[in-house]
């Protein structure tokens, strides 16, 4: 499943992070909590790109730190940490939405009257959350960016949110997708192209 | 500048926004942009868009979404360690299965010696007997039963008054040297039984005969 080692040994053991993973392998659970703490918050928001409610999004976020526990005991540092979390959180995101709709009307009450309250919450622009110049103007276009960004195919969506909102390098971004730097070069330029037309009002 | 030149560019513009352009190629779309305001709007446009990706709000995780980590972990962690507990409960039966196996077998073994031992002692004398006591013991007492019956139908048979030629009931010692008696004399408990019930030992009688031959 995994594609062949893209970094070497060294360089990967330069990782904190795969240093940390080595630890929980090596039985240490406060290795895995330092893990979990540092990128468990990137994930839900990541997964939220993708599912659209924070209740999901917390949910597929334990879902994959779940597969990062269940993996340790046959990790193999190949590649940095964050690169091997988000190609797991990659896969559960992309087989979430390929599920059936209905899938999402079996979840508890409890789930449904979180997200009423939640979509509340997030449609507030939080001005702590927002930098610098690239503040947005304001809900109406918050919410045009994640429609828009709601409808592109989910490998672009993928690309575009760990590259331009992880801050990932192509190259581990395509490790992710498990695809060529060619390919997530051209999945950006092509998801940068629709917002640039979709949010043409607000350039 | 051309509008093909300008198209081929395009994913390269996205890219050089990106910072993930080479030199050469950042060096040709730095000197494309020199001459291209088009091209260099449209990097403004590009850096925008990346900006208000940048600028989404990001959400908090839940106060509960900790905690439910940790009660999902712990449930991961109880079926893990009911996992290790099924294994080492049939490591545990497995390796008390070698010695109560081991101690099976020698029970086995000596209920096979009891049975068998008897009855291959019996069956010493018939040739081929031991041979079918020692693979099978019930076998073997059953044997052994059949050899007691056929000796006692042997010997009485001959001596069966009506059997009895004349001269042995006018020279009764001649009876020692029939066939049957002589095979008879080898069994050691037909001299036990002899002596039990005080009767004078076979070899005794054998040399009187002899000395009478």
């Amino acid at each position: 499943m995994f594609k062949p080692r893209t970094l070497p040994l060294a360089a990967s053991a330069s990782d904190p992070d795969v240093r940390l993973m080595l630890r929980f392998q090596g039985g240490d659970e406060e290795a895995f909590r330092e893990l979990f703490e540092k990128h468990s918050r990137a994930i839900v928001n990541f997964a939220y790109h993708f599912v659209g409610t924070r209740a999901r999004a917390e949910e597929l976020a334990q879902d994959v730190f779940l597969q990062v526990y269940r993996a340790g005991s046959r990790y193999e540092p190949q590649a940095k940490f964050t690169t091997w979390l988000y190609r797991i959180a990659t896969n559960a995101c992309l087989n979430e939405v390929r599920r059936p709709e209905h899938r999402f009307k079996k979840r508890p009450l409890e789930y449904q009257s979180e997200d009423s309250r939640e979509r509340a919450e997030i449609a507030l622009p939080d001005p702590q959350a927002v930098r610098g110049e690239s503040a947005l103007a304001g809900r109406e276009l918050e919410a045009r960016i994640r429609d828009v960004l709601g409808k592109l195919p989910t490998n672009q969506r993928a690309a575009l949110v760990m590259s331009r909102v992880d801050g990932m390098a192509y190259r581990d971004v395509a490790e992710a997708l498990q695809c060529s730097e060619g390919a997530v070069k051209s999945l950006v330029f092509r998801a940068t192209a629709t917002l640039r037309s979709e949010l043409a009002e607000f350039l | 500048m051309s509008a093909r030149a300008c198209e081929a560019m395009a994913e390269d513009l996205v890219a050089f926004v990106d910072g993930e352009l080479a030199e050469a190629e950042r060096a040709l779309v730095e000197a494309h942009v020199t001459a291209c305001l088009s091209c260099r709007r449209e990097i403004e446009r590009v850096a925008k868009v990346g900006a208000l990706m940048v600028g989404l709000p990001r959400i908090e995780p839940s106060p509960e979404f900790e905690e439910r980590m940790r009660r999902r972990l712990a449930a991961v962690a109880g079926v893990d360690d009911a996992t290790v507990g099924t294994r080492r409960r049939v490591l545990r039966r497995a390796l008390w299965g070698v010695p109560a196996l081991a101690a099976a077998a020698a029970i086995a073994l000596v209920w096979y010696w009891s049975l068998a031992g008897p009855a291959r002692n019996a069956l010493r004398a018939p040739a081929g007997g031991g041979q079918v006591a020692a693979a099978r013991p019930d076998r073997a007492q059953q044997l052994a039963g059949e050899h007691e019956a056929q000796a006692v139908v042997a010997a009485a048979p001959s001596l069966s008054p009506e059997d009895l030629p004349p001269d042995l009931i006018e020279h009764p010692e001649l009876f020692l040297r029939y066939p049957v008696v002589r095979r008879l004399n080898k069994l050691e408990h037909f001299e036990e039984v002899r002596r039990r019930e005080g009767a004078e030992p076979l070899g005794r009688i054998e040399a009187q005969a002899r000395s009478l031959g």
